[in-house]
């Protein structure tokens, strides 16, 4: 014990001793010591972890000290081990960001599939700008401009289709599919065309007659890669649009393209490429038009609020006004219709980011809009998420729900659209809002979708604000049913209508619903980070049956909207998500797979973007995503269907888009 | 399509903007029979409109409903329609499962308030119906229980239906002339003025600069005075005309009390400039009669660093850029681009506004706040953000200068932890020892204050309160493993040898494999690490000591010091007490391999230890590769080559001490 403890406590020595390390054998003063090891720690990189990491001048100071300081070198508790061990701790935060960042950046992860696939989206991109004809190809110029990146035994077939199947057609609408393009393997007597000038004549016969075209687009996204042996597989969407002289037209299809390295391993050329899945739209209208026609600034006139406010990106505020005042970056805003001031012709309430007035816009009876907000008192500057304009009294006008950092404030209308506040319902960080009379007693009753807790609550429970885990949090905020007991009286009752069941999760949004057609509504929320939740209404009493009836889908839920879409008599679900190329291009691998048998099923779910839930007519539902088409909307947001074409059957829009920067990314 | 299926035709449609949607609303704005959309965007516009210009035959029919009120909520929400439509020429529904062809004469809509996401779209209830003709039957069951049917309904109309007067009253769309063009949207180019007025008026920390006229100054709201500080670059045309501006209404600014401190940006980062640099001739030409100098890069760094805390985002630095202080020196203003005179002195007028009329004065908009301002200074952000930049010192002074007006706050206690922390990196142990007592005194149960002071208390060797501090901590979250090692190390200098190195293996116990990425464990971690591997290998687990210590090395190379170092004490101590060359060999061996048998110094190591366990052929020749590698280093060239000699000698070298 002894002995042992004299060779721990006279560690300090040891110190003496590194002038065999320093380059200066035999006794060195501590001054001389700090200051060689310095010029130590600086220079011996070799097997230096530590002093070449800094990304900054700065932090490369830092670590010198560091190392100087810790020169006792990590024995006994001598005062300056101490120091050693703790200055990391407080340069944490630098080295976490690095590590992050590391993470991120999927080289580094091992991941090197991800830099092949950028690889591959380049070559696809610049394919692309050719049959956009951005270059002003022709056949023999395509094939100069695609020779240096393909193999020299490339071959393809066609790139269309030389059958078509219709397969939808309107007065203005015609929806094709290709028949004859899609084969499960390579087939060499069909590809008939070779090298460069084959993939030129390909190409252009694709491009077709472009001479009359005008605005057209080709965009790619890779979301499937496979490396088999040397060659790389990758599939990726094709999505192209130009104006015709007779309307608009637009073609989807999936790539599937074959890879392999060029001789000195820098680039990927293209060995061989097979159109799948190609559809084709086009509209007619006997002009080049689109069947929706952008209208917004001649909606809004002169109105100041569109030139002042809306005219401006979220990016252009963030720079311009405190964000301590309250907001956020993500841009959540959303929107209410409805007839404010009883002519019948329906008004437009905008919800606005902190420091900006939520605008309350009349429409005239030319169909453009006057700006009220101030006159009606619904110029709320405190952030607004949603709104709803319904009669909260019944008194015969549309009264105002608005989510907003200062609560859910609920405000009276005098039927001409000058509104009063009356109340203020204590609420969380409430996203969507929607109302129904859910327990029958002839007034609207809200309920309020809650996203995230509060930092103070995280603060006080010692918890992460962050969702955990991921893909199932349980760490969200409480959406809160609030009943309207009259005279502007609202309770919350959320537990004891039973909502409180699964009721902590990230809401973003939620629809009311008599799916099971008894008569009574039932509530579908769905949550970021996970389960959805389904509370069937059974007498006034919710239970959640997500699961039972099928309709978890644990993703990433915006939004929800509801119809009958194949008319069968039950109300189907239709659930946004995000789908993501590169979760597509990840989870789908091999090597994804092998590394955890469970959850791989799961990961591919999350990424796999929205999902269509057809009503079984007896209370369940069935996924039918797949065959309707209906998966690969993006980042969405919101999503409703509406019957464009008042043909009888629903249509699906989505809104799309994270945070769209200069660059290109996944979102 | 009919068959439950669907195909995407937003190219096709004319809504695939590259916005950043968020809600949608869908609502038939022109009363001509279809749904036109809006949404609400990030990005510009924000809220768009989009029309339904489609043509064709198909017909619709739309109802608006009004309930009771007393049964049923006037709006009718939540509201089932059934509409039966009598024409053959309705599509039928392809039974998807099946493939059959089904009749589907039904089409049902609810009436709901509030659908898709943040979004609310009509009251109105849109049905289209293809080529359908013929009405058969409507039916409204209504969402207190009673159901009502109605005939008679004649296609390509509105009715308005209100509960209990048994009719749907057709409604005759208002005579007007719709003004709609469509057009495409160019966002405004942003004006080059951008002002931003704080509600939030946060203190700098202090700067340095150098005065063209006085040499190096620190700089403050001069003498109590609003001071607007300018950084502006000698070739830009705009910051001159500023400058001027500023010159020619002099007396004007000087009557509203106002000080300007003019700061070129010129060649930050470059090189430096013999003689007068163009900015500074500027001034001299243009006889600016306010304060001039120039910034260093440090000072534009943690000016951007901390006027970005109040931002949601982290600004960029333009010139010129101004920042008004008010008398305190506190940031009232900021301007991107130039500063009008007259703007400035109305800005210099406000500065005594507070509260919410400050907060107004905020607001680029007229409009009601709900909530009252409450001031939210980000001192705790700022001072953490200068930290993790590296401005260590400027972040303990800023906290120490402010840190009364952030008690209360829920930061506070984990600030005063970080700030600590940032103490004890400095070398003010005794600071960081109160500031982490006063934050486990707000928050007796907080984990990392402990810790914290334990390792400080360890720092200046009160080995026995930082022992107890430790065990507090790992009372607090006994899973968290980096107090278990702090706790060894602790135990370690108080000869409490056993117990030390259960806490050390306590704590390696408590990592996940593979689990962490946290640099703090892993110090600790490895720390550990060679403490046990030392320990094992001199109870001769030989294996294993020599792969812990590998993992520590690995880690960082204060280990790899630290195991030369050990070789080098047990091969060559002068007390045979202390010496054990057996062990100094391994240590040896372990340091040279991972070297890659390239450095001199491990090598020289080596050697010693070789020879001290008799192995003086080995000794000879790695003490000879060790004088070549050196090479250049003459003082330890010589060294070894004294080694050498007594290793062609067969004798071992002893280092003596004093």
């Amino acid at each position: 014990m002894c002995r042992q403890r004299h060779v721990m406590c006279d560690i300090d020595r040891l110190v003496y001793f590194r002038g065999s390390f320093c380059d200066r054998p035999g006794l060195v003063s501590s001054n001389q010591l700090l200051l060689l090891a310095i010029l130590f720690a600086v220079s011996f990189t070799g097997c230096s972890r530590e002093s070449t990491e800094g990304p900054t001048s700065v932090s490369r100071r830092q670590s010198a000290t560091t190392a100087t300081t810790s020169q006792p070198a990590g024995d006994a508790g001598s005062a300056t081990t101490f120091a050693g061990l703790s200055s990391y701790d407080s340069s944490f935060s630098q080295r976490q960001k690095a590590e992050h960042n590391k993470l991120l950046d999927p080289q580094e992860d091992g991941w090197d599939t991800e830099a092949l696939a950028n690889d591959a989206q380049t070559r696809l991109k610049k394919i692309g700008k050719i049959i956009a004809g951005q270059n002003g190809s022709t056949g023999v110029d395509i094939a100069s401009q695609v020779a240096h990146f393909l193999h020299s035994d490339f071959r393809c077939g066609r790139l269309c289709p030389a059958e078509y199947r219709t397969v939808y057609q309107d007065q203005g609408i015609t929806v094709r599919h290709g028949v004859a393009v899609e084969k499960t393997v390579p087939d060499a007597e069909q590809d008939v065309f070779q090298g460069s000038e084959g993939f030129g004549t390909a190409l252009e016969e694709l491009q077709g007659d472009l001479q009359e075209a005008s605005d057209i687009r080709v965009d790619f996204k890779v979301f499937r890669i496979e490396a088999e042996g040397e060659e790389i597989q990758t599939e990726a969407i094709c999505d192209a649009s130009r104006m015709t002289p007779q309307g608009s037209e637009q073609q989807n299809s999936i790539w599937h393209c074959r890879w392999k390295p060029s001789d000195d391993g820098e680039s990927l050329l293209l060995y061989g490429l097979q159109v799948k899945q190609y559809e084709a739209a086009t509209y007619v209208a006997g002009a080049p038009r689109k069947m929706f026609a952008d209208c917004t600034e001649s909606v809004f006139g002169d109105a100041e609020c569109f030139h002042r406010q809306l005219s401006y990106d979220f990016e252009y505020w963030l720079s311009r006004v405190e964000g301590t005042l309250g907001g956020g970056r993500l841009g959540r805003h959303g929107l209410a219709v409805g007839d404010v001031n009883g002519d019948h012709l329906d008004d437009l309430y905008l919800c606005q980011p902190a420091a900006q007035p939520n605008l309350l816009l009349i429409q005239n009876p030319d169909g453009t809009l006057r700006d009220i907000s101030r006159l009606a008192g619904v110029d709320i500057l405190d952030r607004t998420t949603s709104g709803l304009i319904v009669d909260l009294d019944n008194d015969g006008d549309q009264d105002l729900a608005s989510a907003t950092d200062a609560g859910i404030l609920i405000m009276s209308n005098d039927a001409q659209g000058r509104f009063t506040r009356r109340t203020t319902l204590v609420s969380g960080d409430c996203t969507s809002l929607v109302a129904v009379d859910f327990d029958r007693d002839g007034d609207l009753d809200l309920f309020g979708c809650m996203y995230a807790r509060s930092k103070k609550y995280h603060y006080e429970n010692r918890t992460l604000p962050l969702p955990v885990p991921y893909h199932d949090a349980n760490n969200g905020s409480r959406n809160i049913l609030y009943r309207n007991d009259g005279s502007w009286h609202f309770t919350d009752v959320t537990t004891e209508a039973g909502l409180d069941q699964n009721n902590s999760k990230f809401s973003f949004a939620a629809v009311w619903e008599d799916f099971d057609n008894d008569g009574d509504d039932d509530l579908y929320v769905v949550n970021d980070f996970g389960r959805n939740n389904f509370y069937r209404n059974d007498s006034g009493q919710f239970s959640d049956v997500a699961a039972q009836v099928g309709v978890e889908d644990m993703s990433t839920g915006m939004a929800v909207t509801v119809a009958d879409y194949d008319r069968d008599g039950w109300m189907d679900l239709y659930v946004s998500n995000m789908w993501s190329s590169a979760g597509n291009r990840v989870t789908y691998q091999d090597r994804f797979r092998s590394d955890d048998g469970q959850g791989i099923s799961q990961y591919q779910y999350l990424s796999r973007g929205n999902t269509l839930f057809r009503s079984a007519g007896d209370g369940t539902f069935r996924d039918a995503s797949i065959f309707a088409n209906v998966t690969r909307a993006r980042w969405a947001w919101a999503t409703l269907f509406v019957d464009v074409n008042n043909d009888g059957w629903e249509d699906l829009l989505v809104a799309n888009g994270h945070v769209t920067g200069k660059r290109q990314t996944d979102l | 399509m009919g068959d439950g299926r669907f195909a995407n035709i937003s190219a096709t449609s004319g809504i695939d903007f590259p916005d950043d949607g968020r809600g949608m609303a869908a609502v038939d704005w022109d009363l001509d029979g279809d749904l036109d959309i809006w949404v609400t965007n990030r990005n510009a516009p924000r809220a768009r409109f989009l029309r339904n210009d489609l043509e064709d035959e198909n017909h619709f029919v739309a109802l608006r409903l009004e309930g009771n009120g007393s049964s049923t909520n006037r709006d009718a929400i939540g509201a089932r329609v059934e509409l039966e439509v009598l024409d053959s020429e309705f599509p039928v529904r392809q039974n998807p499962e099946t493939g059959v062809d089904e009749p589907a004469t039904v089409v049902i809509k609810t009436l709901r308030a509030g659908e898709g996401f943040l979004s609310q779209s009509t009251k109105w209830l849109n049905f289209g119906l293809g080529r359908a003709t013929r009405i058969k039957r409507l039916t409204v069951h209504w969402p207190g229980g009673t159901s009502e049917s109605f005939t008679g309904l004649s296609v390509d109309g509105w009715y308005r239906i209100v509960q209990q007067t048994g009719r749907a009253e057709k409604w005759s769309v208002p005579d007007r002339t719709i003004r709609l063009q469509p057009s495409k949207f160019v966002p405004p180019v942003p004006s080059s003025q951008l002002k931003t007025v704080f509600a939030n008026r946060i203190p700098l920390p202090t700067f340095h600069y150098e005065s063209f006229d006085e040499g190096p100054k620190e700089l403050a709201a001069e003498a109590g005075k609003p001071t607007l500080l300018t950084l502006w670059l000698s070739s830009c045309k705009t910051c001159e005309a500023e400058l001027q501006e500023f010159a020619k209404y002099e007396n004007g600014l000087r009557q509203s009390g106002i000080e300007i401190v003019a700061l070129a940006v010129d060649g930050l980062g470059g090189e430096e400039q013999v003689g007068p640099s163009p900015a500074e001739e500027k001034i001299r030409t243009l006889k600016f009669p306010f304060i001039s100098g120039k910034a260093s890069p440090e000072l534009v760094d943690k000016l951007m660093l901390v006027v970005s805390q109040l931002f949601a985002m982290d600004l960029s630095p333009v010139v010129p850029m101004s920042f008004l202080l008010d008398q305190q020196g506190y940031l009232a203003a900021l301007y991107q681009g130039p500063v009008e005179v007259s703007e400035l002195q109305e800005d210099v007028g406000r500065l005594a506004l507070s509260g919410n009329s400050l907060r107004d004065l905020a607001t680029p908009f007229h409009g009601a706040w709900m909530l009252n301002h409450q001031a939210r200074i980000p001192l705790v952000q700022i001072s953490l953000v200068m930290q993790e930049a590296g401005y260590r010192e400027d972040s303990v002074a800023y906290f120490e200068k402010h840190v009364d007006s952030q008690k209360g706050e829920p930061e506070y206690p984990s600030l005063l932890v970080k700030i600590g922390a940032s103490l004890q990196q400095m070398g003010k142990y005794s600071a960081a020892e109160n500031r982490f007592r006063e934050a486990i005194d707000v928050d007796p149960q907080l984990f990392d204050g402990h810790l914290k002071l334990g390792i400080t208390l360890g720092m200046q060797e009160k080995l026995e309160e930082s022992a107890t501090a430790l065990r507090r901590a790992i009372e607090l979250s006994p899973e968290e493993p980096r107090a278990y090692c702090y706790l060894g190390t602790a135990l370690q200098g108080l000869g409490k040898q056993q117990e030390a190195l259960q806490s050390f293996q306590k704590g390696l116990d408590l990592v996940r494999p593979g689990g962490d990425v946290d640099q703090n464990v892993a110090t600790a971690i490895n720390r550990a690490k060679y403490v046990l591997g030392l320990a094992r290998l001199q109870e001769g687990e030989v294996k294993l000591g020599l792969e812990l210590l590998r993992a520590a090395a690995q880690w960082n190379d204060q280990y790899l010091f630290a195991i030369n170092n050990r070789a080098w004490y047990l091969a060559s101590h002068s007390d045979r007490e202390q010496r054990n060359p057996e062990l100094g060999v391994l240590l040896a061996k372990l340091a040279a391999e991972l070297t890659d048998f390239k450095h001199s110094a491990v090598l020289d190591t080596l050697s010693v230890a070789e020879a001290a366990v008799g192995d003086f052929e080995n000794a000879v020749s790695t003490a000879t590769r060790a004088m070549e590698l050196a090479k250049g280093k003459q003082d330890t060239a010589d060294a070894i080559q004294g080694r050498l000699e007594l290793f062609k000698q067969s004798r071992p070298y002893v280092q003596q001490l004093q």
